[in-house]
């Protein structure tokens, strides 16, 4: 048997919110608002193809034995050397033994599942036991481009040889073709790319399915012995389109980390490999497809080994970790895309000696160090006379490898004098455990989380670049272990861990964000869309649900989707026992679902009025009614009802939308006092946000700024244990919030309330009646009744809630 | 047996520069300078040097190598002249040269210069070397810059002894403004204006936690001494000497950076350095009896852990000395009394001598404002190269009894 002995990957610990893309660039390309959404990994200044790829390599071979390596395949389209063989630096990183077989595989994204074959072919030759391939990419785009959103960076390695196999490899299936869907000349930096519907439809959603169906005849399978599908679409609908024909069910489709990364060229069938084999069982079978100029597919069949294998960083853990930045600029000057000033102090000279390289290789490429003989020190840098003083012996240094060996910092500074790309330039000195220090430079982290003692490990980095000769220095610095992303899971942050949410109209523009920020912070979340029409017309589709749940699920949430309608009292039933079948209980919701028919009132047939009542004002009712049942039962909950300025404040030409509206804000006044005594909060949100509603309501620049993402926080507040409020409206826009709420007028008491006033003394008295100077807030009826019978001397502005 | 330097030596005479931004002059006019007024005041002709060192660090910025450019700026007769450079210790490094020479009694008469012109880089700072650092240095070492790497020392010190951020900070602040006031009535000094607490503190930060008034300024400068015998000087009508009681050199090894115990919150080497200096000039306690520092303050830190690797003030607990202002000009021992690297800046080749400079003058009485009573011992220190590896040299002088 032969097949995959282990695996590893790594996505660098930085990540660009895709939003921050848009802010900065939203006025030159307003399209990108589109693609706005989640993050991207991206490499940290000294982070290239090669050292992410020696990295995921590192994940890979974790408590392996390094010497049994026969072979190194090295896959990437954006390998830093054109003609220095990248798999030989590699190779000298890792520090495999000289007598192994390195190639570089690239020139198309396929390469990364070519390499695999390649490695596989050549163990079941018999010449080589054991073949590591490892691909990664630093994908290059131009600024505010789609691709640029689209794509990520990272690497994945998998360990090939016929002992310990975890995934027996079954048989493979390849097409060829020269079909352009881009390409990148050997002078140029960027891709050319040809247009994107054609890409799908003629090179995925063609190419992809004849390399799975000629694997399946050949092997004589169908897709019901695929538990796990890879394949690599950085559409995310063609993706899910492509699947569907294959006839995988959608718990068989393996993300593709869009979401939380994006697509990372050469390594991410590899990567999405990784991340299926993280969750596999034995017996699952794995259908794995590399995409490039034809197609590659593979079939794997997990074993019983699997399980005994070591634990890894691997995808779920590069996930967990990292950190996100809004920060455009730095990520532009990371890859090179601006040169700011970087003063005169950067011209000193960056000639590498070539010989003083190759002499010194394993200090400088692998991290290996000294050990005397005589007295067990290690040292750093390795040198041929002991630096304990009370040794002092002459060569009797051997070999000692320094870069898996756990370190803690033993002083620092963060350095805004001397050149950097990332001021300050942090580094300090660095003591390993066992012995050994050396002064390192520090990265993937900030100034403010090193501190004197603290864990650090030792990463493969770039260290110095000759822009003059084109050369790449690599060295090894340090970086903080890992801190999982959720230890922001600071008690002041605002968690939803053990909560069920129902947000009706997910699939897409604001209730999709509200499911996936609600997911990001620990919530269930039940993803209902009925996916008609904006006009509610349709019979209605399953993917707009679907494409977020898969959405939620590479974020390493739960959500389950339902199809329902909310103009139906059944719709409703059934979207809350979605909840409860699937999750077991109900805490929040959010009545999100609309629709638009807008029509001056002389146009406004029965028919435009109904529909879209019953969506808004009949839908939240729909909803709300068993959810309160749930709510009411558990003793908690929390709702959330969508309204809008033109209900407030009216809009021309939706009398329809405008009534349902303001009706839904009656609903909340008074459902807020029937939850007040089992702790169910009820708000009401006014956003104003770009989504499929507003889309040709609201002028271009305005709807450039309304992201979705700007709303959603209200709503998560408004959701959460933390909101004591009930019974409010909130105006929430582009980072603007206001309350807005029936204010009262002092008013008049006209005559002794004996006898009714003559329609003269109201107009005597206009000014005084129609007046909100002092005007205030009612808390409910009662209170606002009592307090017009006996008015007080009122005190301007004060609220009676 | 080795009987150490002690009294063998005197200075004959001395001179210094004006240190600053001297865009007027470069360094070849600085020596000369510095000549001028060293051969006036030991009375002697050019004619007389028999043999000189030269100290100058930074060749590539400078004048370049070997020790001819002195040689030609002060037109010596063709006679011996040697260029030393040891980082930081360049300046001590010359005088260490012709004081040795004449002990040897292979000359009489020698001189010693330090000369530096860092204002011709462009931009502030001392310059960045790049892959000059070393070809195998160059390609691990990180691309550090001197505050980055003395600011570690801050870093380790306080952790290793739990001093509050706020704490050092504030120890830190005191040496800045205690060598500002002193600068502040120096007229050879570069900055020459007071600091207050406040301004210190609230400095931008260089690096971490470092500020801009932890760091010593980037000067030109060149400093000067001619060394004889006690009976050449006497024979030559001088009166009061100042003589030559020890100079010691301490060069780490590569145990700081490379082995397991230094903690990086100290020099080991001025912890070595000093306790052998005090032994050649006879010193038992030097709390008591040395009268004035002028310390290697590149960088506040640096000078707030020498007076502990002195062996001064205890360990752990300097930054309390700093703030009772025990170094002070009015303290127990008055430190960095001509205002310091802190005020004077760095020409790299020419401070020790501009240390050794200051206690002359002060030795002899004559440093006017900052003039302390009754001098016996002035001692000065310098660090090269960085807290983990570096070149420590100390010098202590004093009044000849013989």
């Amino acid at each position: 048997m032969i097949g995959i002995t282990s695996y590893g990957a790594y996505i660098p610990h930085l990540r660009l919110n895709r939003a921050a893309i848009y802010e900065a660039m939203g006025w030159f390309a307003p399209a990108l608002i589109m693609v706005a959404q989640g993050e991207r990994s991206f490499c940290n200044y000294d982070e290239d193809s090669l050292t992410m790829a020696v990295e995921a390599a590192r994940d890979c071979l974790g408590g392996i034995d390094r010497d049994g390596v026969d072979g190194l395949y090295l896959c990437s389209t954006t390998m830093p050397f054109a003609d220095r063989q990248n798999a030989a630096v590699a190779a000298t990183a890792l520090n495999l033994k000289p007598s192994v077989l390195t190639a570089d595989f690239g020139a198309s994204l396929r390469a990364g599942t070519t390499g695999l074959l390649a490695a596989l072919d050549g163990v079941r030759a018999g010449d080589r036991k054991s073949i590591l391939v490892t691909a990664a990419d630093r994908r290059e785009t131009k600024p505010a481009y789609f691709y640029e959103m689209w794509f990520g960076d990272g690497a994945a390695s998998v360990l090939v040889g016929s002992e310990g196999v975890i995934a027996e490899f079954v048989g493979s299936y390849s097409v060829s073709y020269d079909f352009v869907d881009h390409y990148r000349a050997a002078d140029r930096h960027f891709d050319y790319t040809w247009e994107e519907r054609w890409v799908r439809e003629e090179g995925y959603a063609r190419i992809i399915p004849e390399a799975v169906k000629g694997l399946m005849d050949k092997l004589g399978i169908t897709m019901k012995d695929v538990q796990k599908l890879v394949f690599p679409c950085f559409i995310q609908a063609e993706h899910r389109a492509i699947a569907k024909r294959l006839g995988a069910p959608p718990e068989a489709v393996v993300s593709q980390m869009h979401e939380v990364c994006g697509e990372t060229g050469t390594a991410h069938p590899l990567l999405m490999f990784c991340s299926a084999l993280e969750t596999a069982r034995p017996g699952d079978g794995i259908l794995l497809c590399g995409f490039g100029q034809g197609c590659d597919a593979l079939y794997f069949r997990v074993t019983e080994a699997i399980a005994s294998l070591g634990p890894k960083r691997g995808v779920k853990g590069s996930l967990a970790a990292g950190k996100t930045t809004d920060n455009y600029m730095k990520f532009l000057k990371f890859r090179g895309l601006i040169s700011p000033e970087m003063g005169i102090r950067a011209e000193a000279p960056t000639q590498t000696a070539l010989t003083t390289l190759w002499r010194n290789r394993k200090m400088l490429t692998a991290l290996v160090g000294g050990r005397c003989v005589k007295c067990g020190t290690p040292q750093f840098p390795p040198q041929d006379v002991c630096v304990n003083p009370a040794c002092g012996a002459v060569h009797t240094q051997e070999e000692y490898p320094f870069a898996d060996i756990p370190a803690r910092v033993l002083s620092f500074t963060g350095d805004l004098l001397s050149v950097s790309v990332d001021p300050p330039a942090v580094y300090g000195t660095v003591q390993f455990k066992g012995g050994g220090r050396f002064m390192a430079d520090f990265t993937d982290c900030e100034l403010r989380d090193i501190k004197v003692g603290m864990p650090v490990r030792m990463v493969f980095r770039r260290r110095l670049t000759d822009e003059q000769r084109g050369f790449a220095g690599y060295f090894w610095k340090a970086a903080p272990v890992a801190a999982a992303k959720g230890a922001e899971t600071a008690p002041h942050r605002i968690r939803f861990d053990g909560r069920v949410a129902l947000v009706t109209g997910a699939g897409g523009g604001l209730g999709r964000v509200y499911a996936l920020e609600l997911a990001k912070r620990g919530c269930k979340v039940v993803v209902n869309d009925f996916g008609g029409a904006r006009d509610g017309s349709g019979d209605g589709s399953t993917s707009p649900a679907d494409g977020v749940v898969a959405e939620i699920k590479a974020l390493g949430g739960e959500a389950v989707a339902n199809y329902d309608n909310v103009a139906t009292p059944e719709g409703g039933e059934r979207m809350v026992k979605t909840a409860l079948d699937t999750f077991g209980r109900l805490d929040i919701l959010i009545n999100n679902a609309g629709i638009l028919r807008d029509k001056g009132i002389l146009k406004m047939e029965p028919e435009n009025w109904r529909a879209v009542i019953d969506v808004h004002l009949n839908g939240a009712y729909h909803v709300t009614r068993p959810a309160f049942a749930a709510m009411r039962e558990q003793g908690y909950g929390r709702i959330i009802m969508t309204t809008s300025a033109a209900g407030l404040y009216g809009n021309f030409g939706q009398t329809n939308y405008s009534a349902a509206k303001m009706g839904l804000v009656g609903f909340m006044n008074s459902l807020k006092q029937e939850g007040q005594k089992y702790n169910i909060k009820v708000n009401t949100i006014a956003p104003i946000a770009a989504s499929r509603l507003t889309q040709d309501v609201l002028p271009p620049d305005l709807f450039e700024k309304l992201k979705p993402e700007f709303v959603a926080p209200i709503v998560l507040y408004l959701a959460s244990e933390e909101c004591k409020e009930t019974g409010v409206v909130v105006n929430a826009a582009a980072g603007y919030h206001s309350r807005a709420a029936v204010m009262t007028g002092r008013g008049v008491t006209i005559g002794d309330g004996q006898s009714p006033p003559r329609v003269e003394d109201i107009r005597d008295h206009w000014q005084a009646i129609n007046s909100m100077e002092g005007a205030q807030i009612y808390g409910d009826m009662t209170t606002a009744v009592f307090s017009f019978l006996s008015p007080p001397a009122a005190s301007p502005g004060k609220e009676g809630n | 047996m080795a009987t150490g330097i002690r009294d063998k030596v005197v200075i004959l005479g001395m001179g210094c520069t004006r240190f600053g931004e001297r865009w007027d002059v470069g360094a070849e006019e600085l020596m000369v300078e510095a000549f001028t007024e060293c051969l006036a005041d030991a009375g002697i002709e050019k004619d007389g040097i028999q043999a000189a060192w030269y100290g100058h660090c930074l060749e590539e910025v400078g004048t370049g190598k070997s020790a001819t450019p002195m040689a030609v700026a002060l037109r010596l007769p063709h006679i011996a002249v040697t260029r030393v450079e040891n980082y930081c210790a360049t300046g001590t490094e010359a005088f260490r040269g012709a004081v040795y020479a004449v002990a040897s009694g292979a000359y009489d008469i020698c001189l010693a210069l330090g000369v530096e012109k860092l204002k011709d880089t462009g931009y502030g700072g001392l310059p960045n070397p790049g892959s000059g650092f070393g070809s195998l240095t160059w390609q691990w070492f990180p691309n550090a810059s001197a505050p980055g790497l003395f600011a570690q020392v801050a870093t380790a010190y306080a952790a290793r002894h739990g001093i509050p951020e706020g704490d050092l900070k504030k120890a830190l602040a005191a040496v800045s403004v205690k060598s500002h006031a002193n600068g502040a009535l120096n007229p050879k000094a570069h900055l020459r204006r007071p600091v207050t607490m406040e301004q210190v503190l609230a400095a931008p930060i260089i690096a971490y936690p470092l500020g801009l008034f932890d760091c010593c300024g980037v000067s030109d400068g060149a400093a000067c001494a001619v060394v004889t015998t006690p009976e050449i000087a006497r024979s030559l009508g001088k009166r009061d000497l100042v003589s030559v009681k020890a100079l010691q050199l301490s060069v780490s090894n590569g145990y700081e950076g490379a082995f397991n115990e230094w903690q990086g919150d100290h020099f080991y080497t001025t912890s070595k350095c000093s306790l052998a200096a005090y032994r050649e000039a006879g010193i038992e306690d030097p709390r008591r009896e040395i009268s004035m520092l002028e310390l290697h303050d590149c960088f506040s830190i640096t000078e707030l852990v020498t007076y502990e690797d002195l062996h001064i003030s205890e360990r752990g607990k300097a930054w309390r000395d700093v703030l009772d202002g025990f170094y002070n000009r009015d303290g127990k021992i008055p430190a960095q009394l001509d205002g310091g690297l802190k005020c004077f800046g760095h020409p790299i080749g020419a401070s020790g001598l501009r240390m050794i400079y200051e206690v002359y003058l002060q030795l002899l009485g004559r440093a006017g404002d900052r003039q302390i009573p009754d001098p016996r011992y002035g001692l000065t220190h310098n660090l090269g190269g960085f807290p983990s590896q570096n070149v420590c040299a100390i010098s202590i002088l004093g009044r000849y009894d013989g």
